[in-house]
């Protein structure tokens, strides 16, 4: 480790840490998972760090995201046992239960329960308050794109929250 | 949906956990540790492969096909294969729809756990199918993500040139039909050579019984507009959705107990 490269590292935790941990949380619905998967996040980054530059066309915060929104993908797609065996729903965790109202835990429960390509959407706009621009950046995708799964988040939680089917 | 309250309930909810001195510890302690920690890991994968390809064999000549599709995964521990296989069920159920053959061709249960594998058979033809968390095959369809022009293709055209007519999305939930309750569920899906999907279902943590009731429900989305796609990753658009509800319920006798 270098000292500069340190730095970095520990200033990107200190300002990042807790989003990172939350999309994980979100993106694999398990509070164990995603401990594991925001520590590998930073990691990652750490290893890219030389290679990023904070150009302006990519934020630093876009860049990390990316990283932890993949590194989620990979959790999904090779931890499946894991998953099924591990799993901890961040509405259950105690702490997040006493400090909840119930109709926020149902919230929580239903964006869980969303498509794993619509939740990244949703956890960067709404809780990050990341623009299109950044989230598509993050997601590797175009910025019409989420605006789209935006949409359909929010039909699909309509839905689940509201009762009934939409057809259109 | 009302935005500022789906806004304000993911904000306060997500605010209680913090990425916490310890996390922090460990990453540094994973930095440090790296180049140590490859040259074991390395070691160790090597002997998990090995025994895991040799269980795996064994398994599959024994089964004929299937166990649930773990094999495949390359993540399930030999002994926890091994103990898998003794409890397979096949050919559990199948339901038909207008559009699909739904066939839940595996199951493990151990009466706390069920573990499926559902194979989704389109009727139309030239149908490409997608999931709810379904990512795309990027190997099978790399010719044409990495197609130099494909900025300037809708979804369709992509589509189109691996020889594909229309497009649903499966989004399917699977019920622990008594309980009401499928918090615990996951799935992960492949999409098969000939077309079909298959999708893998979990539901973990029930409430032990000595068999239960499986209920499986939800949508099949068309999007029938081509249009007014513009990405790869992203085809559905204005969708139209086929509602499929309570399909079937099956008895899952609980082999393990």
């Amino acid at each position: 480790m270098n000292d500069a490269k340190d730095a970095r590292l520990e200033q990107m935790m200190d300002a990042y840490g807790t989003a990172v941990l939350n999309l994980c949380a979100m993106l694999l619905r398990d509070a164990h998972l995603a401990q594991d998967a925001s520590q590998d996040t930073f990691v990652k980054a750490y290893k890219s760090l030389d290679g990023f530059r904070g150009d302006g066309e990519t934020s630093e915060r876009a860049w990390l995201m990316r990283i932890a929104v993949n590194t989620c993908r990979d959790y999904r797609r090779s931890a499946w046992w894991r998953l099924t065996r591990r799993r901890e729903p961040l509405e259950e965790l105690a702490d997040v239960a006493a400090q909840t109202s119930e109709e926020e835990r149902g919230v929580l429960a239903q964006v869980q329960r969303l498509p794993a390509k619509l939740r990244e959407a949703v956890l960067l706009c709404y809780v990050e308050e990341m623009t299109a621009q950044e989230a598509a950046q993050a997601l590797g995708i175009r910025r019409s794109s989420v605006y789209r799964r935006l949409d359909r988040a929010k039909r699909l939680l309509r839905i689940s929250l509201e009762g009934g089917v939409e057809h259109e | 949906m009302n935005e500022e309250k789906l806004r304000g309930a993911l904000r306060h909810g997500l605010s209680i956990r913090t990425f916490s001195r310890e996390d922090r510890q460990a990453v540094l302690a994973k930095v440090k540790g790296e180049t140590r920690m490859r040259r074991k890991w390395t070691a160790g994968a090597a002997l998990a492969l090995a025994l895991l390809a040799v269980c795996a064999t064994a398994l599959a000549v024994a089964a004929h096909y299937g166990i649930l599709d773990f094999v495949g995964s390359g993540d399930v521990p030999p002994a926890e294969l091994t103990r898998i296989a003794g409890h397979i069920q096949n050919d559990v159920g199948s339901v038909e729809t207008d559009l699909f053959t739904i066939d839940v061709r595996e199951a493990y249960y151990d009466g706390e756990m069920l573990l499926l594998a559902v194979d989704y058979i389109p009727k139309e033809k030239n149908v490409m199918l997608l999931s709810r968390d379904f990512e795309f095959d990027e190997d099978r369809f790399a010719w044409l993500a990495n197609d130099d022009s494909y900025g300037d293709k809708t979804g369709l055209d992509v589509y189109r040139e691996a020889g594909y007519e229309k497009l649903y999305t499966i989004e399917m939930h699977v019920f622990d039909a008594e309980e009401e309750r499928s918090e615990f569920s996951t799935s992960n899906a492949v999409l098969n050579k000939d077309g079909t999907l298959t999708e893998y279902y979990s539901l973990a943590g029930m409430t032990r019984r000595e068999s239960m009731t499986l209920r499986i429900t939800g949508l099949f989305i068309e999007d029938p507009t081509p249009e007014v796609r513009e990405d790869f990753q992203d085809p559905v658009t204005h969708d139209i959705w086929h509602e499929v509800d309570k399909i079937f319920d099956v008895q899952i006798p609980d082999k393990a107990c």
